[in-house]
C-alpha cells in the first residue's frame, strides 16, 4: 500500500500520562477513500492517538501530517477546519435542544449577528439528502433511539465538511441490524470520497467493513496489515499477544427451584410513560438468565424495579422465593437475599471517594460489620475488605485508599466481591463487563458461572450481546417494554436475537 | 374593595414596581447568562452592594450619576472576575467563594464607609447626585400608563430593554446557542469546537456588568444616600428569580417582576397600619410560594430525592 | 501505607501553608496602607483574645458561638444538605429561649434547660420547613433555606415588636427593639467572672465531640457520609435517603436553634433582632476551612473566637477598624478554598509541555 496517497500520517506520536506510556512511538497512516479500522484492547492507546489527532490532548512528541503537508492543530476547531471529524463512543448531544441545534452547534450559518436558521436548515437538509439519513431534524434529541442519535453525530461531522471520519466504537450501542445499516452508510460514505477511521475491539466487524487495520497493544502499534489478507485469530493475537478468543467453560448442572417470578409487570416511569409493559418470566436457582435488547428497552426501569430503585408506577406481582416484594424497600429486598451490580459502576456502583472499605459493606453494613444495633465493626469490616481484595484479586495498597485511585476493572471486581460474597439467593447484575481489560472479563465471568453453579439464581442484563450468549442458560430479549421470550434460546445465533432485539420474529427452522 | 383595586391595579403600585423591580431584573437578566453557562453563583449581595457604594462615591466625586453608574460597573466586573478566577481557575467550591464575597464586600463596603466618608451606619449627602426622571413624550399622552412608565430614570428603561435583548442574544443568536450547550453538555460543547473557559467568561463579565448596574441603581435613585448592607437581600432575591426562571431571562424578570409588585403592594399598606417587618417579609414569602407553585409537578407521596 | 497518608498530610500542610502565607501578605499589606503596623495590629489581636483572664474569657465567649455555628454546618454538609439557613435557625432559637426565660418560672437548672430545649426544637421546626421541601416537592434546599434566613429575621422582629412590646416602637428605633430580660434562672452560669464566658463551651465542645463520634463510629455516620458524596450509590445500597435527609436537616437545625438558644441565655440575656450579625454563615466558613473535620472544626473555632474577640481590642488600641479583621479572614476562607493540588499539577504539565514544545517539533500554522 505503500504506493497509494496518504490522506493522513501520524509519525512518532509519544504521550505519556504520569506512569503510563499511552502511545509509545506510534506510526499510523490513512490513505485516502478507504476504511481504516484502529483496533485494540481497552487502554491499548486508540483513544490517546484519537485524541491526539483532533486535539483534545496534545502529543508529548511526534509529527502529524494531512494531506502531506504537517500540521500542528493550536485547539480541537483547528482539526474540524482541516476537515477531521469524530463521532464519539459517548454521543456528544445536547438533550433539550432539537436535531438542527445539535448539529449547527459550534458552526452557526449567521446573519449579521443572528444565527441564520433557514440556510442551516437548508444545509442540514441537504446533507441528509444527498447521504440518505432519513431524520426528522426539528425533533428534540431526547426521545431519539440510539441508531437515530449516532445518525445525528455523523450528519454533524458531514455538517462541518469533514472528510475523515472517526467513529469510535460505534456498534457498541447497536443490534446487529443497526449495525448493517451503519456499515451500509459508511460504505456510501467512503463512495462520496470520505474516509474513515473506525476504532473497535470486534474482529468480525473489522473484516467485514475495513480495508486497511492497524492493531495496537500497550501503546505499541502491534500490526498494520490488510484486511483481505488476514483472520480473526491473527488480528487476536496482535491484540492480546495469545491466541484465545474470549471464551468460557459452562459444565453442566442442575437448576433448582423458581427464586424470582415476575408477573404481569408493567413500570411506568415518573413522566407517565409506560416502560416496562406486562412483563412475566422467572428465574431459577442455578440458572443464568440472560436479557439483552436495544439500550433504552426498558432495561434499566426493569431493574429499577426489581431492586427497589424505581421512581414510578409499578404494578404486577414481583415474587421472591414466594412472596410478593413489590413494596418492599432496597434494604429490605437486600436482607431477603438480592444482590445488585449497577451498570453505571461509578456513579451508582460505588463511592468514588469513598474509601475500599467503606465501598465493601455497603448495602450489608446494617446485617454485617457491626458491633451492637449502631455503632461500626471495624475488625468485621476489615476482614470482609480483605477477604474480597483476596478473593477478588483486587490490586489495591490499603483499604484506606480511595475508590477513584483504582483501575475500572479493580473496582469492578471490588464490587462484584461485595455482591458475591454475601450469600445471597438472586443476583441482579447489569453490564458487569463493560470498559475493563480482558482479564478482568474473563474472571468475572468465571465467578458468575461459579455463583450459579453454587445455587445462585442469576438475572443477567446486559448489552453486550456476546456476554449474554456465552453466559446464559436462557435468554430474554426486550424490546420496547416487552419481554420476549424464544422456547429454543440457546439455539439462536447471533444474528435471529439480533432481529428479535428489533422487534423482528422468528420463524422455527 | 376600592382600595382593594386601587392598591392591587394603582398606578402607585405599578409605578412603584417598576421602579422597585429594576435592580433585581438588572441583576438576574445578567445572572441568567453564568446560570445557562452552569456557573453556580451566589455572590449577588456581594455585586450589588459593592457596585452600590462605588456608585454613590462615583457620583459623589464627580457630581455625576453616570460616572457613578460606570464605577459601579468596574466594581460588578471586577468582583465578578476575582469569582471567576476561584472558581474557574482554582476549582475553588462556588458556594464558599460566593457567601466569603457576600461577607467580605459587607466588611469592606462598611469599612470604606468610615474611611470615605468618616460616617458610621449610612451616608446621605445631595452631593451623591441621582438620575433625573426622563420625560417620554409619547408616554406623556396615554391615560393610566403615562403614571406608570413615564417619569422613570434611565436605569429602569435599560432594564426592561435588558429582558428582551437577554433573550434575543440567548436564543436568536450562535453566542447564546453556545452558552445554553456549555450548561447541557460541557464536554459536547467543548468537541463542538466552543471555548468553554472563554464562554464562561464572557457570562460572567456580563453577569458583573449588569449587576453592577442593578446595585447602582439603589443609591442613585432618588435617595442619594449609601448605608450599610443597602442591598437587604436583594441579590438573594435575583438568585431565587434566576433559579426560578432556570436561566430565561424572561422568567427570570417576570419573577423578579413578581417580588417588586409584592414589595410595592407592601410598601402602599404601610400607610394603613400593618407591621412594616410583616411587610419587608412578604416578597420573601412570596419567593418561598413561587419556589412551591413552580414544583407542584415535582410533588410525590413517595418521593425520592436524587443529587441535585 | 506510610507513604500514601504523608502524601495526603503534605496535601493539607501544603493548602493551609500557602493559604496562611497569602493571608498574612495580603492582610499585612491591608493594614499597611491604613498607615499602621501588620505586627503591631496581630500583637494587639492576640493580647485581645489571650492577653488577661477578661480577654480569655471574652473570647471563650465567642468560642462558643463558632462551636455551635459550626456545628450546624458541618452535620448539614458532611452529609450532603447545603443547610444555608443556620442564622434563621438560630433566629427562631434564640428568640423561643427568651420567651421562656422572661415569661415563666422554674428553678434554675430546670429553666435553662427548658430555654434550650424550646430553643432547640424552634430551631428544628424551622428547618423541616426546607427539608420538607426538599424531599415532597423536589425544591432545592440552597434557595429555600436562604430566603427563610430573611423570613425568620423580620418574624422574629415582628413578634418581639408588636407582639411581646405591644407595638410601641420606641423613639431610638430599631435598636431598642428588644424583649424584656430573661430570669437569673435561666441564665447559663458564667465560669470566668466579669466575662460571659459560660457552661456552654462545655455543651458546645460536647456537641462537637460527639459528631465526631457518629461520623466515625456510628451506621448512621457511615450512612450520612455515603449520602454525602453519593447519594445513587447509597440508594443502592438500601439506605433510607429520605429519612436520613431529614433527621440531618433536624439535626443541623437543632444545633443552630440551641446555639441561639445559649447566645440568650449565655450572653444576650435577651432577644434582639440583628443580634446574630451573620453568624450563621461564620459556619458554613468554619466548616469548610476545617474541610469538614469534626476535631479542626474545634481548632477553627478557637481561631475565629480569637479573631472576633482580638479585633475589637485592636480597634480600641489603633486607627484600624475591626472590619479589617473581618475581611482577612474572608481572604483566608478564599485561599483556603483554592484546590492547591490540581492547580500545581496543572502548571506542571503546562511548564513540561512549554519545555517539550521548544525541544522538538517545528510547526507551520
Amino acid at each position: 500500500m505503500d504506493k497509494e496517497k496518504f490522506v493522513l500520517e501520524m509519525h512518532n506520536i509519544n504521550k505519556k500520562f504520569k506512569n503510563l506510556l499511552a502511545n509509545d512511538n506510534i506510526t499510523f497512516k490513512v490513505r485516502s477513500g478507504t476504511v481504516h479500522a484502529l483496533i485494540g484492547e481497552n487502554g491499548a492507546g486508540k483513544s490517546t492517538l484519537m485524541n491526539i489527532l483532533t486535539n483534545i490532548q496534545s502529543p508529548d512528541s511526534g509529527q502529524v501530517y494531512l494531506r502531506g503537508e504537517q500540521v500542528n492543530f493550536k485547539n480541537p476547531l483547528d482539526a474540524v477546519r482541516h476537515g477531521i471529524g469524530m463521532v464519539y463512543q459517548e454521543f456528544m448531544v445536547f438533550p433539550e435542544m432539537t436535531v438542527l441545534d445539535n448539529i449547527i452547534m459550534g458552526f452557526e450559518q449567521k446573519k449579521g449577528i443572528f444565527i441564520d436558521y433557514k440556510e442551516s436548515r437548508r444545509k442540514v437538509e441537504e446533507i441528509c439528502k444527498k447521504y440518505e439519513f432519513n431524520i426528522s431534524i426539528d425533533a428534540k434529541v431526547d426521545g431519539l433511539p440510539v441508531a437515530a442519535l449516532q445518525q445525528v453525530e455523523i450528519i454533524k461531522v458531514l455538517y462541518r465538511n469533514a472528510d475523515i471520519i472517526i467513529l469510535d466504537e460505534p456498534t457498541s450501542v447497536l443490534t446487529p441490524q443497526g449495525v448493517e445499516s451503519l456499515f451500509h452508510a459508511i460504505r456510501f460514505l467512503v463512495d462520496q470520497g470520505k474516509t474513515i477511521i473506525l476504532i473497535t475491539h470486534k474482529l468480525k466487524e473489522v473484516l467485514e467493513i475495513a480495508d486497511d487495520i492497524t492493531v495496537l497493544k500497550n501503546g505499541r502499534v502491534t500490526g498494520t496489515l490488510l484486511a483481505k489478507d488476514t483472520n480473526e485469530l491473527e488480528l487476536a493475537r496482535l491484540m492480546v499477544g495469545r491466541e484465545v478468543i474470549l471464551q468460557v467453560e459452562k459444565p453442566e448442572y442442575n437448576i433448582g427451584e423458581i427464586i424470582l417470578k415476575i408477573e404481569n409487570l408493567s413500570v411506568k416511569d415518573s413522566s407517565r410513560v409506560e416502560r416496562v409493559k406486562n412483563a412475566s418470566f422467572h428465574v431459577q436457582a442455578g440458572e443464568i438468565l440472560g436479557i439483552s435488547g436495544v439500550a433504552g428497552s426498558g432495561q434499566t426501569e426493569l431493574v429499577e424495579a426489581l431492586v427497589g430503585l424505581s421512581n414510578g408506577n409499578i404494578e404486577g406481582q414481583i415474587l421472591f422465593n414466594g412472596e410478593n416484594i413489590i413494596n418492599e424497600t432496597v434494604a429490605k429486598r437486600r436482607k431477603l437475599g438480592i444482590g445488585y451490580i449497577a451498570q453505571d459502576r461509578s456513579a451508582v456502583g460505588t463511592n468514588k471517594e469513598g474509601t475500599i472499605w467503606e465501598n465493601a459493606i455497603m448495602g450489608y453494613h446494617r446485617t454485617k460489620g457491626f458491633k451492637t444495633k449502631h455503632l461500626l465493626d471495624y475488625k468485621d469490616i476489615n476482614s470482609f475488605t480483605n477477604k474480597i481484595i483476596k478473593d477478588y484479586a483486587v490490586k489495591v495498597q490499603a483499604t484506606e485508599d480511595k475508590v477513584k485511585t483504582l483501575s475500572g476493572g479493580n473496582i469492578q471486581k471490588l464490587l462484584v466481591g461485595r455482591e458475591f460474597l454475601q450469600e445471597q439467593k438472586l443476583l441482579i447484575i447489569e453490564d458487569p463487563t463493560r470498559g475493563i481489560d480482558i482479564g478482568s472479563v474473563e474472571f468475572i465471568w468465571n465467578r458468575i458461572i461459579q455463583m450459579a453453579k453454587e445455587g445462585v439464581a442469576v438475572l443477567l442484563i446486559s448489552h453486550e450481546l456476546n456476554e449474554v450468549m456465552q453466559l446464559s442458560d436462557r435468554i430474554l430479549v426486550m424490546y420496547n417494554g416487552s419481554i420476549i421470550e424464544h422456547k429454543n434460546s440457546r439455539s439462536l445465533t447471533e444474528e435471529q436475537i439480533g432481529l428479535m432485539m428489533l422487534g423482528g420474529e422468528i420463524h422455527e427452522a | 374593595m376600592l382600595t382593594i383595586i386601587k392598591i392591587l391595579f394603582g398606578t402607585v403600585t405599578w409605578s412603584a414596581t417598576f421602579r422597585l423591580s429594576t435592580p433585581i431584573i438588572l441583576t438576574s437578566v445578567g445572572g441568567s447568562f453564568s446560570k445557562q453557562t452552569g456557573t453556580f453563583c451566589i455572590a449577588f449581595e456581594c455585586f450589588m452592594l459593592s457596585a452600590a457604594f462605588f456608585a454613590a462615591w462615583g457620583s459623589y466625586l464627580s457630581g455625576n450619576p453616570y460616572i457613578g453608574a460606570l464605577l459601579a460597573i468596574v466594581a460588578g466586573v471586577i468582583l465578578a472576575a476575582v469569582f471567576g478566577v476561584f472558581v474557574l481557575h482554582f476549582n475553588a467550591n462556588p458556594m464558599i467563594v460566593s457567601i466569603a464575597l457576600n461577607f467580605g464586600s459587607w466588611a469592606m463596603t462598611t469599612l470604606l464607609l468610615t474611611k470615605v466618608f468618616k460616617v458610621r451606619g449610612f451616608f446621605h449627602s445631595p452631593k451623591i447626585v441621582n438620575f433625573q426622571s426622563i420625560d417620554i413624550p409619547i408616554l406623556r399622552t396615554i391615560p393610566y400608563i403615562h403614571k406608570i412608565l413615564n417619569n422613570q430614570i434611565i436605569l429602569v428603561y435599560i432594564a426592561y430593554i435588558s429582558i428582551f435583548i437577554g433573550a434575543i442574544i440567548m436564543y436568536k443568536t450562535p453566542f447564546g446557542l453556545r452558552l445554553r450547550g456549555i450548561g447541557i453538555n460541557q464536554v459536547g460543547a467543548q468537541t463542538s469546537g466552543v471555548n468553554i473557559l472563554k464562554y464562561k467568561w464572557i457570562a460572567l463579565i456580563i453577569m458583573g456588568v449588569m449587576s453592577g448596574l442593578g446595585g447602582a441603581y439603589m443609591p442613585l435613585s432618588g435617595l442619594s444616600m449609601f448605608s450599610e448592607n443597602m442591598t437587604a437581600g436583594r441579590g438573594f432575591l435575583a438568585f431565587a428569580a434566576i433559579l426560578v426562571g432556570k436561566g430565561n431571562p424572561l422568567k427570570a424578570a417576570f419573577i423578579g417582576i413578581l417580588f417588586a409588585y409584592t414589595n410595592a403592594i407592601t410598601l402602599t399598606l404601610t400607610s394603613f397600619g400593618v407591621p412594616t417587618q410583616l411587610l419587608q417579609m412578604m416578597p420573601f414569602v412570596v419567593v418561598i410560594l413561587v419556589l412551591i407553585i413552580s414544583s407542584l409537578k415535582n410533588f410525590s407521596k413517595n418521593p425520592t430525592i436524587n443529587n441535585q | 501505607m506510610k507513604l500514601k497518608i504523608s502524601h495526603e498530610v503534605k496535601k493539607t500542610i501544603l493548602r493551609y501553608g500557602i493559604s496562611i502565607i497569602l493571608t498574612l501578605l495580603f492582610g499585612s499589606i491591608l493594614i499597611a496602607i491604613q498607615g499602621e503596623s501588620p505586627l503591631e495590629a496581630v500583637g494587639h489581636i492576640f493580647e485581645g483574645a489571650f492577653g488577661n483572664r477578661i480577654n480569655i474569657g471574652n473570647t471563650i465567649r465567642w468560642i462558643i458561638s463558632s462551636l455551635m455555628v459550626g456545628g450546624a454546618a458541618i452535620v448539614a454538609f458532611k452529609s450532603g444538605v447545603s443547610n444555608l439557613g443556620i442564622e434563621g435557625q438560630l433566629y427562631m432559637g434564640a428568640l423561643s429561649a427568651a420567651i421562656i426565660g422572661y415569661s415563666i418560672e422554674l428553678p434554675h437548672g430546670l429553666h435553662v434547660m427548658a430555654c434550650l430545649l424550646a430553643a432547640s426544637i424552634l430551631g428544628m421546626l424551622y428547618a423541616l420547613i426546607p427539608a420538607l421541601l426538599r424531599v415532597y416537592f423536589k425544591i432545592n434546599e440552597l434557595i429555600t433555606t436562604l430566603i427563610l434566613n430573611f423570613i425568620a429575621k423580620y418574624l422574629t422582629e415582628y413578634i418581639t415588636m408588636w407582639i411581646i412590646m405591644g407595638g410601641q416602637q420606641s423613639a431610638n428605633g430599631s435598636a431598642s427593639i428588644t424583649t424584656p430580660q430573661i430570669l437569673n434562672t435561666a441564665r447559663l452560669s458564667t465560669i470566668i467572672k466579669g466575662t460571659t464566658a459560660n457552661t456552654g463551651i462545655f455543651i458546645a465542645l460536647g456537641i462537637l465531640f460527639f459528631i465526631a463520634f457518629i461520623y466515625k463510629y456510628t451506621l448512621e455516620g457511615y450512612e450520612f457520609t455515603q449520602i454525602g458524596q453519593n447519594m445513587s450509590f447509597a440508594r443502592m445500597g438500601g439506605v433510607n435517603i429520605n429519612k436520613s435527609f431529614i433527621m440531618v436537616f433536624l439535626m443541623s437545625g437543632l444545633i443552630s436553634g440551641m446555639g441561639g438558644g445559649i447566645e440568650v441565655t449565655g450572653s444576650y440575656y435577651r432577644f434582639m433582632p440583628n443580634f446574630s450579625n451573620n453568624l450563621g454563615w461564620d459556619g458554613i466558613m468554619i466548616t469548610r476551612v476545617a474541610n469538614n473535620n469534626p476535631l479542626a472544626v474545634i481548632i477553627v473555632s478557637i481561631i475565629w473566637g480569637a479573631l472576633k474577640q482580638g479585633a475589637l481590642h485592636m480597634e480600641r488600641m489603633t486607627t484600624l477598624n475591626r472590619l479589617v479583621v473581618i475581611i482577612i479572614q474572608m481572604l483566608f476562607v478564599l485561599f483556603v478554598s483554592i484546590d492547591y493540588d490540581n492547580l500545581f499539577s496543572r502548571w506542571k504539565e503546562k511548564i513540561r509541555l512549554k519545555k517539550t514544545n521548544s525541544k522538538g517539533g517545528s510547526s507551520i500554522c
